[in-house]
């Protein structure tokens, strides 16, 4: 099939409500809530309590060590304070999306707990450079990572048996997810992602870490752009730390990223941090990230 | 405390800085003042071999221009730390072996260019050179003849420089993971000391080499490879720096230094290219 082809095929599959899931309605109700300015903790409250797993999820998210809290985070509404109305509003969209697509069942016996270990790594990872950058996105990067790869669940839906090709061709020819994806599919996981973000109405922060994770320099708005370059180095360093999904990773040069760039001149400190202790560090970090999407996958 | 170290047996904080400044001239090597009583543990054995009563007097000899050079020489025995064994840093090695290594015999291949020079910077008792002939046989195979491979390891400590010329390890040596491919078709087991087999032994040469001694590391140009693994943090800022230069001057372009594994260039140099891989990082002369 021509690239032209499977694209309009994939389209017209994702417009179809069978073969995608919608999401749940605490997610929209959310998205809404925490895009409005004038909201207050006192109007947000209501919505997560009626869904105890989801106040759950945020308060762990709280307690984690993202925040930097020395004592022990116990209500919710400290734990909205804390995050941020915004950055919540990333993370339950980032729960809801794990939640509907972990439901479904394995049909190829791909491992998926694999993905959303390196998504949740990635998160992680993105979280760690922003604190160490200093810098501010007004999204929370823990969400962004969780979320930047779910274009291969969606085409895993999609076609089971040839995304188990997919991943053997890439592990067997040394090439990305997305060539592997394009050559036997004729599209990627951003597109596809993409495209779903859009049905879904997700913010522009997350749509833009979903369609440009490997390419950053094509976003527009300043603060996304930043957002987005955070996930392509911690999407690199993950693998670098082995926290990979179906990927034979080999040679990178960071530096020689778009991301790095416009890292570098959103923050003086990335020039000034040692980037390849914190990559080896990050060896120490697998624990508390398989630890935290444990819990955050609810098993 | 004062066990076992009559009075004036004692190294004072003053005399501690004199005799530290003096190594650290000679030698780049630098104890900071919680070091105290390590170099007066270690050096205390060589007031004894003298017969001196006190450090004050140690160092009056010390002094003395027609002793100096072969008593640092035995200081620099005492006072580095040779801790090493057998594919130390797995992951590293692993990118030198699968990767960098095959990538400049395939480039060298192509230039007709049969020479390929590595240098192990602070080579301690000999494993790592040992460790590096050993993957390089494994990769050329028989065709290792047929290459000019240089292995050459340096040292400060002549007592360790004898003992890698041995080639003759304990069980600590491999407490890294050594598979028994390795230690079967590259070591003679006499009890529990294994000697390292002639064919390896060939590849490599083991010399004495000061690290400050700027002007002897400029002579060995034309290097592809240098490891200087767990070094630089015996160094302080100042001689990391005028090294790592050194370094970078001796390489190749396309060359890699390699250094250990809690280790960067971060605040030293930025001349070199970084290249990442799973677990571990390379810095290239471009």
């Amino acid at each position: 099939m021509s690239i032209e082809r499977s694209h309009k095929y994939y389209r017209e599959q994702i417009n179809s409500l069978t073969r995608i899931p919608s999401l749940p309605l605490i997610a929209t109700e959310l998205m809404q809530v925490t895009n409005d300015d004038r909201l207050s903790v006192n109007q947000l409250l209501p919505i997560i309590e009626k869904d105890p797993p989801l106040a759950m999820k945020v308060l762990k998210i709280a307690n984690s060590a993202y925040y930097g809290m020395h004592r022990k985070v116990e209500s919710l509404r400290h734990a909205l304070v804390i995050i941020g109305m915004k950055e919540l509003g990333d993370l339950s969209i980032g729960f809801s999306v794990m939640n509907t697509l972990s439901d479904s069942d394995d049909p190829a016996g791909l491992h998926w707990d694999k993905l959303w270990e390196h998504s949740a790594g990635v998160g992680h990872i993105a979280q760690l450079l922003q604190e160490s950058l200093g810098i501010q996105t007004g999204s929370s990067p823990y969400a962004l990572g969780l979320l930047h790869d779910v274009g291969k669940i969606i085409l895993y839906r999609l076609e089971p048996e040839k995304y188990v090709q997919i991943i053997e061709y890439a592990l067997e020819n040394l090439t990305s997810a997305e060539e592997a994806e394009n050559h036997i599919l004729g599209i990627d996981h951003m597109t596809i992602g993409s495209w779903v973000a859009e049905k879904w109405q997700l913010p522009e922060s997350i749509l833009n870490a979903i369609k440009y994770h490997h390419s950053p320099e094509l976003v527009q708005e300043p603060a996304n752009q930043v957002s987005t370059a955070l996930v392509q180095i911690a999407d690199i360093v993950a693998n670098l730390q082995s926290i990979s999904f179906g990927r034979n990773f080999q040679r990178s040069i960071p530096r020689e990223e778009t991301g790095w760039v416009i890292l570098r001149n959103a923050s003086q400190k990335l020039a000034e941090m040692d980037f390849e202790r914190f990559v080896m560090s990050i060896e120490d970090e697998v624990i508390v990230i398989k630890e935290l999407v444990k819990l955050l996958s609810g098993h | 405390m004062l066990l076992g170290n009559k009075n004036g047996r004692k190294l004072s904080p003053e005399l501690f800085k004199s005799l530290r400044d003096l190594i650290y001239d000679k030698s780049g090597i630098f104890f900071p003042e919680n070091k105290l009583y390590l170099l007066e543990g270690r050096l205390g054995s060589r007031l004894n071999e003298l017969g001196l009563e006190s450090f004050q007097e140690y160092y009056n000899h010390l002094r003395r221009l027609s002793v100096q050079t072969e008593e640092l020489k035995k200081i620099y025995s005492l006072i580095t730390i040779n801790e090493t064994y057998f594919f130390r840093y797995p992951k590293q090695l692993d990118v030198f072996n699968k990767t960098l290594f095959p990538e400049m015999i395939k480039e060298r291949t192509q230039a007709a260019n049969k020479r390929v020079n590595i240098w192990s910077a602070a080579s301690s008792s000999g494993e790592e050179l040992f460790t590096l002939a050993m993957m390089i046989k494994e990769t050329l195979g028989i065709g290792v003849s047929r290459w000019n491979i240089s292995l050459k390891g340096t040292d400060i400590s002549r007592r360790i420089l004898d003992a890698a010329s041995k080639a003759e390890y304990g069980r600590n040596s491999f407490r890294g993971t050594v598979s028994t491919y390795y230690k079967s078709k590259y070591f003679t087991a006499q009890g529990d000391r294994f000697t390292v087999n002639d064919d390896i032994r060939k590849m490599v040469k083991f010399d004495y080499l000061n690290l400050n001694d700027i002007n002897t590391i400029r002579q060995n140009r034309g290097l592809d490879f240098i490891f200087c693994r767990n070094v630089l943090i015996y160094f302080d800022k100042e001689m990391k720096k005028k090294v790592i230069k050194a370094f970078y001057d001796v390489l190749n372009h396309g060359g890699y230094l390699l250094l250990g594994e809690a280790e960067s260039l971060h605040g030293v140099s930025s001349a070199f290219k970084v290249e990442h891989f799973p677990g571990a990082f390379v810095y290239k002369k471009e």
